[in-house]
């Protein structure tokens, strides 16, 4: 199912310098707008979003940067009009990546208009984003979303005064419920260009910061192409890193060190500006909200969910259903991935006679299996976005995030990397799409790369299995060690992207807890719809082109694995393995771990049974393990394929840290929409797993 | 009045922000979600264990130890 989405029309033509690019005129019929959503986090931006423009959304990369780019559109008359949902941010001040798209968009593409989201339950910090705004000179509407959780909360909201008030197009909407949508969208439709309203020069900081005015005018005698004098202004006041390196380099010397000789101290300019925007948030509201004597309360859940410990126990109690919920809601999505599989063997037969042989397989198994196993991820996918969206949107996310943040913290991560990390354990798969809810990027990267570390479910039976047959009673104390060696494998990466990833952003937790409510459901379909289909595009083939690959390897030319090209590759890869004493079947067992978890116990059943007399393997593998106890033969096993105990040691840790499966990487990927990053992580893990089995058989040779 | 650390308050004490110390950074962070000198602060839950949770502008909001201690309150 492809996206028949073209191009957006060049809007306005990025940078553009020297003058403003509003001026042009379109003489086709069909004309086309661009509009922002802009709003603090958890204002409504995505749902109203998703409201606008359906199921109709297209999901790009910024330029150079690994963060999603959002946009839809939706017609309005004979108009397109193409919508942005930009990542939500408290401020327009470049601390963190997704603030330094939201205005680098705001400045450079040149919206036709700026949606500003704004909370009707919390007027009074989400309209910061109205001050933060005004002084760009764009043109703003006001969205006042949120009107059922305002009326709950006993403030009755006069739009039109505000709208009066403000001199700002208002329009009341509740996006959740889809009300409002049809207003709003002819507000948009009706934009023109106008000046920003006299009212909101009231937002600027002129009379508290006496600097203003003086700064205000240098900066105006040197004004870079594009930029708003005011809000340049305004972010040397409050010390913007980023626009004062960027003045630094544009102005003359000396205008610039006059500048430099003015500007207040950073915390005062920021204190003096945060301060001025509030003072004229309270104006406003003191005039328009009339409240109840509302008071806050917490619930008893609220209380209970974020309890050191009953909080701890209830988010993990939420998690574990939303594993199984999202393992249920994935069935129907997993049925033609099932399909696919039990139809492998008939399709073959019935092909059998028809076409060769080696084709029969080749659907059968390579092309087949490869669409099962995708299917199934697609499915999975599908399930774990929905439940995602489900503790998102219902609020309960925040919780479980603030209750797990100290822990987290210890490893540098946000405390909602419990979530991705934790499922991480049923599959990698689960955890790399789960990482979604982290809110910024480079908190995301992180969790991300950390993910693929925890040993998930086909993992721990593969190696189960393998520590069974090599080392019998003593598994363990291999399973033990193997433990161990997890956590400090974990800590050192979490070092190691505390130091590269992660500078910079050590700042501590700061975050909202939403008020709880019922989740929109078409809201949540469109999420999950939406994460499905970047996988499609991104990883789905790529799963089924590397099974048939695979397949290929281990099928031709002899028909069989132990007379395949996969083992005369193992063969060349033996020089390298017998330096850990591993011979050319344990080298193509590594290779296959590498690729499937799963596949690798089928995949020794074969080799070990062609290659080494007793059938011990495949009775272990078969689960007949009590008849493979009651045997009591642990070490012939061994002994028959010629492995010594220290190679076993390093094979078995070689393969628990063998990178995650080729799946995972495709998840990867379709998240990050980085070949660099997948690249780097494939690379990372499959070093460390080569170190790890080179030191599991030095420490093996000094024990056995 | 005193003033004292935000994380010197016991749960549901109301204060009001005298100071906020710190660099750029959690300057800017903590101002644009609401905390600015004279803001009324009610402490909702305050264990050692964990994040404080204060409720400030309408908001509930969940606050890290370390970044609470660079806020001075008077309690009212
Ligand atoms: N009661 C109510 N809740 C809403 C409404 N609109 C959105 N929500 C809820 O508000 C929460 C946040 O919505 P999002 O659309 O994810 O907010 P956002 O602005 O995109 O958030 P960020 O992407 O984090 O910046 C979700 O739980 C929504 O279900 C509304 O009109 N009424
Ligand atoms: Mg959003």
């Amino acid at each position: 199912m492809s996206m028949n989405y073209k191009e957006a029309p060049p809007v306005n033509s990025p940078n553009s310098c020297c003058e403003s690019p509003k001026q042009e005129f379109t003489p086709s019929v069909h004309r086309s707008k661009t509009i922002a959503l802009v709003g603090q986090p958890n204002t409504g931006k995505s749902t109203l979003f998703n409201m606008l423009t359906g199921g109709n959304q297209h999901v790009g990369n910024w330029p150079g940067k690994t963060v999603e780019k959002k946009e839809g559109k939706v017609s309005v008359g004979d108009e397109t009009i193409h919508v942005y949902d930009l990542p939500g941010t408290y401020s327009l001040t470049a601390n963190s990546l997704e603030e330094t798209i939201t205005r680098d968009f705001l400045i450079k593409e040149q919206p036709d208009a700026v949606v500003v989201v704004v909370d009707a339950g919390q007027l009074e910090r989400s309209m910061y984003m109205i001050a933060e705004v005004a002084p760009l000179g764009i043109q703003m509407i006001v969205a006042l979303n949120k009107m059922d959780l305002a009326a709950n909360q006993g403030y009755k909201i006069d739009s039109d005064a505000f709208e009066r008030m403000t001199g700002l197009v208002t329009i009341p909407i509740t996006a959740s419920r889809n009300k409002g949508i049809p207003e709003l969208l002819k507000a948009i439709a009706k934009t023109g260009i106008a000046e920003s309203p006299e009212s909101l020069s009231m937002a600027l900081p002129g009379a508290d910061l006496p600097q203003y005015d003086s700064v205000l005018k240098s900066v105006r005698n040197n004004l870079p192409p594009g930029y708003s004098a005011p809000w340049l202004t305004i972010k040397l006041l409050e010390g913007d890193t980023e626009v004062a390196s960027m003045m630094a380099e544009h102005l003359p010397r000396d205008s610039w060190a006059e500048i430099k000789s003015i500007l207040p101290p950073v915390d005062e300019g920021q204190m003096t500006v945060a301060k001025t925007r509030y003072d004229w948030i309270r104006k406003y509201l003191s005039g328009l909200v009339v409240s109840k004597s509302f008071r806050f309360k917490r619930n008893r859940f609220d209380v209970a969910a974020t309890h050191p410990v009953w909080g701890k126990l209830i988010g993990l109690g939420v998690l574990f259903f939303g594993i199984v919920a999202a393992y249920l809601v994935s069935i129907p999505l997993m049925i033609p991935g099932l399909a696919a599989f039990f139809l492998a063997n008939p399709l073959q037969q019935a092909l059998t006679g028809i076409i060769p042989t080696s084709i029969c397989n080749l659907i059968g198994d390579g092309l087949m299996g490869g669409l099962s196993i995708s299917l199934i991820i697609l499915g999975f996918i599908g399930g774990v976005s929905t439940v995602l969206g489900f503790l998102e949107n219902s609020g309960y996310l925040a919780r479980l995030a603030y209750c797990f943040d100290p822990f987290m913290g210890r490893i540098g991560l946000h405390g909602k990397s419990i979530m991705p990390l934790i499922m991480g354990f049923v599959c990698n798969i689960l955890g790399v799409a789960a990482s979604r809810v982290i809110d910024t990027w480079k908190q995301r990267l992180a969790t991300l790369a950390i993910a693929p570390i925890i040993p998930c479910k086909g993992l721990f039976i593969l190696v189960s299995v393998i520590i069974a047959v090599f080392f019998g009673a003593q598994a363990p104390i291999i399973f033990f060690s193997l433990a161990l060696v997890t956590i400090v494998y974990l800590s050192v990466t979490s070092l190691i992207l505390q130091k590269h990833i992660l500078k910079g952003d050590s700042s501590g937790l700061i975050m909202e807890l939403p008020p709880y409510h019922m989740p929109n459901w078409r809201n949540i379909r469109i999420f999950a719809t939406l994460r499905m289909k970047i996988f499609y595009r991104r990883g789905f083939w790529f799963i089924v082109a590397t099974c048939v690959i695979v397949w290929f390897g281990i099928y031709f030319p002899g028909g069989s694995i132990d007379n395949s090209y996969l083992a005369r590759f193992g063969k060349k890869l033996e020089f390298f393995g017998q330096v850990v004493g591993w011979d050319w079947r344990f080298c193509i067992i590594f290779i296959i771990a590498v690729f499937s978890k799963e596949a690798t116990l089928g995949a020794m059943a074969v080799i070990f049974s062609a290659t080494v007399n007793t059938d011990l393997f495949g009775m272990a593998m078969d689960q007949d393990f009590q008849a493979y106890l009651r045997s009591g033969d642990f070490g012939s096993f061994l002994a028959n394929t010629g492995l010594s105990k220290a190679s076993a040691l390093s094979f078995v840790f070689a393969v628990f840290f063998s990178l995650p499966c080729v799946a995972t990487l495709a998840a990867i990927f379709a998240e990050t929409r980085s070949l660099i990053i997948t690249t780097g992580a494939f690379l990372y893990y499959f070093s460390v797993s080569i170190i790890m089995g080179g030191l599991a058989y030095l420490v093996g040779l000094m024990v056995f | 009045m005193k003033t004292k650390k935000l994380t010197q308050l016991a749960s549901g004490t109301s204060s009001r922000i005298a100071q906020i110390r710190g660099g750029h950074r959690f300057l800017s962070r903590a101002t644009s979600i609401g905390f600015t000198v004279g803001t009324k602060v009610l402490v909702l839950q305050n264990y050692r264990s964990l994040p404080l949770l204060v409720y400030l502008r309408n908001t509930q909001v969940a606050i890290d130890r370390n970044e609470a201690e660079k806020i001075d309150v008077d309690e009212l």
